[in-house]
């Protein structure tokens, strides 16, 4: 009894914190705050005195898809470590990962930023890293992924997670993420001209393709528009500027699910994890899959019918861990 | 613990395990997860640990309040989500499944965006002719 009060107490502590959102200082306007504000200080590197060199991070406020709330997403800028920053030169990199519903914080920790965690709860340098010479930007998005939160219009922010309005397709979820992105540029300008890569990767296949799409259209917008919006009034949260857009990489994606579903039992097969039986096994419930991906196409059947028969192998809505009771766990 | 250190510098030596920080290749390739992923999240959250010592300290000592500060998640500057979801799945997922999001072709997004080069691990060029 004792313990848990004890645990409880700090937890409450915790949770009583605020969130730091830097979109509040982009309308008071004051920027050098938010930059000063949203500094990652005070990581070492293992057990040594090094600092880590983590960037800035905090929480971007933006519409909800419906516009009645606000999305407060998580987003970390990771400077690079081998090449100066502030270079407008210097790529920036946004790195969508995906899920749905997987953070961006887990990108860099444990695939693509400069440091790792190690068993013992300690940062160490990555050797391989893809921020060594581009500066990194991880968002978690869609709101209530990783540290993201939504809130109500007065800045209440919602616990009960059977109120909150969740985001619905991709084009909504990156249509914030564009906005985010203008925010942190109008808080770190030197980035703003930077040649700017989207990456990602599983789910984050869906998202790359319609972030793009949503930076594309910006572009051709402001084209027509001219220059003006680019410059909003002293302490308005901007919406729009030009985008430096040169790029696009994708691993592993979601891309089509009627032409990737029935290449899975081959490839495992190939790689030795299943026998001929479990293929063909395989082979039915992916075809019924297509299948159901093309009554959707078509207006005819519903999305969860499909979803359905790729979440019986793979159980893929429950973090990814093949946790048992799925075909694939039992084939292999 | 001594055993898994002993696998560790056995195992360790290659690109894998220093890209990963996991020594369980076999693993990965059945799509298990490597130890390493969990780590990061366990970092995050490792100030309630710290707050729990620290107000057992501050008993004793109250100029051990800044071991609060120093916590990760508060550097991180992660304080304050009622959200620490930390994998992907529940509500997020369904709610993009129930959409249809989940069933997009997005390929042709892809080629529009990107008129070059795409490079792709997992597919052929031909997806997008």
């Amino acid at each position: 009894m004792l313990i848990s009060k004890l645990l409880l107490l700090p937890c409450a502590a915790v949770a009583a914190s605020a969130p730091l959102l830097l979109t509040e200082y982009i309308e008071k306007g004051d920027l050098a705050g938010a930059r000063k504000d949203s500094q990652i200080v005070g990581l070492k590197v293992g057990t040594s005195s090094k600092p880590a060199n983590m960037g800035a991070a905090g929480f971007y406020s933006v519409p909800s898809e419906k516009g009645d709330r606000i999305n407060n997403l998580y987003t970390w800028l990771h400077p690079c470590s081998d090449c100066n920053s502030t270079d407008p030169n210097t790529p920036l990199i946004v790195w969508l990962q995906g899920g749905p519903g997987a953070p961006g914080n887990f990108g860099s920790f444990a695939e693509i930023g400069n440091y790792y965690v190690d068993e013992d709860l300690h940062l160490q340098e990555r050797c391989y890293t893809w921020c060594a010479s581009a500066n990194c930007l991880f968002i978690d998005q869609p709101t209530m992924t990783g540290f993201s939160f939504q809130s109500y219009e007065n800045g209440t922010a919602i616990s009960n997670p059977d109120d909150v309005e969740y985001t619905s397709t991709s084009p909504f979820a990156l249509e914030q993420v564009y906005r985010v992105l203008v925010q942190v540029l109008t808080i770190f300008p030197e980035h703003k001209h930077s040649p700017l890569y989207i990456a990602g990767e599983s789910y984050g296949g869906v998202y790359t393709g319609n972030f793009g799409l949503v930076i594309y259209n910006h572009n051709q917008e402001l084209e027509r528009e001219g220059s003006e919006h680019a410059k909003p009034e002293v302490g308005a949260v901007p919406t729009k500027m030009p985008i430096n857009f040169v790029g696009l990489a994708v691993g592993d994606p979601v891309l089509n699910g009627i032409v990737q579903w029935p290449t899975y039992p081959d490839t495992l097969y190939g790689m030795g994890l299943i026998m001929l039986d479990e293929r063909e096994k395989l082979r039915t419930i992916f075809s019924n899959g297509v299948d159901a991906l093309k009554k959707w196409e078509a207006g005819t059947g519903d999305c969860w019918t499909a979803f359905s028969y790729w979440n019986s192998v793979f159980e893929d809505d429950s973090g990814g861990g093949l946790p048992g009771n799925t075909v694939f766990a039992d084939i292999t | 613990m001594v055993l898994r250190e002993r696998n560790r510098s056995m195992l360790c030596a290659g690109k894998f395990c220093n890209f990963t920080g996991s020594d369980n290749a076999e693993n990965v390739l059945l799509s298990g997860q490597p130890p390493a992923f969990d780590y990061w999240s366990d970092f995050m959250v490792r100030i309630v640990v710290f707050a729990v010592l620290t107000l057992l300290k501050q008993r004793v000592n109250t100029s051990r309040l800044s071991l609060l500060q120093k916590a990760q998640k508060s550097a991180m500057h992660a304080d304050g989500s009622p959200s620490t979801s930390s994998w992907e799945g529940g509500e997020v997922y369904h709610t993009m499944v129930r959409s249809g999001d989940f069933c997009q072709n997005t390929t042709y997004d892809h080629c529009f965006v990107v008129p070059g080069v795409i490079w792709c691990s997992h597919l052929s060029i031909s997806l997008f002719s």
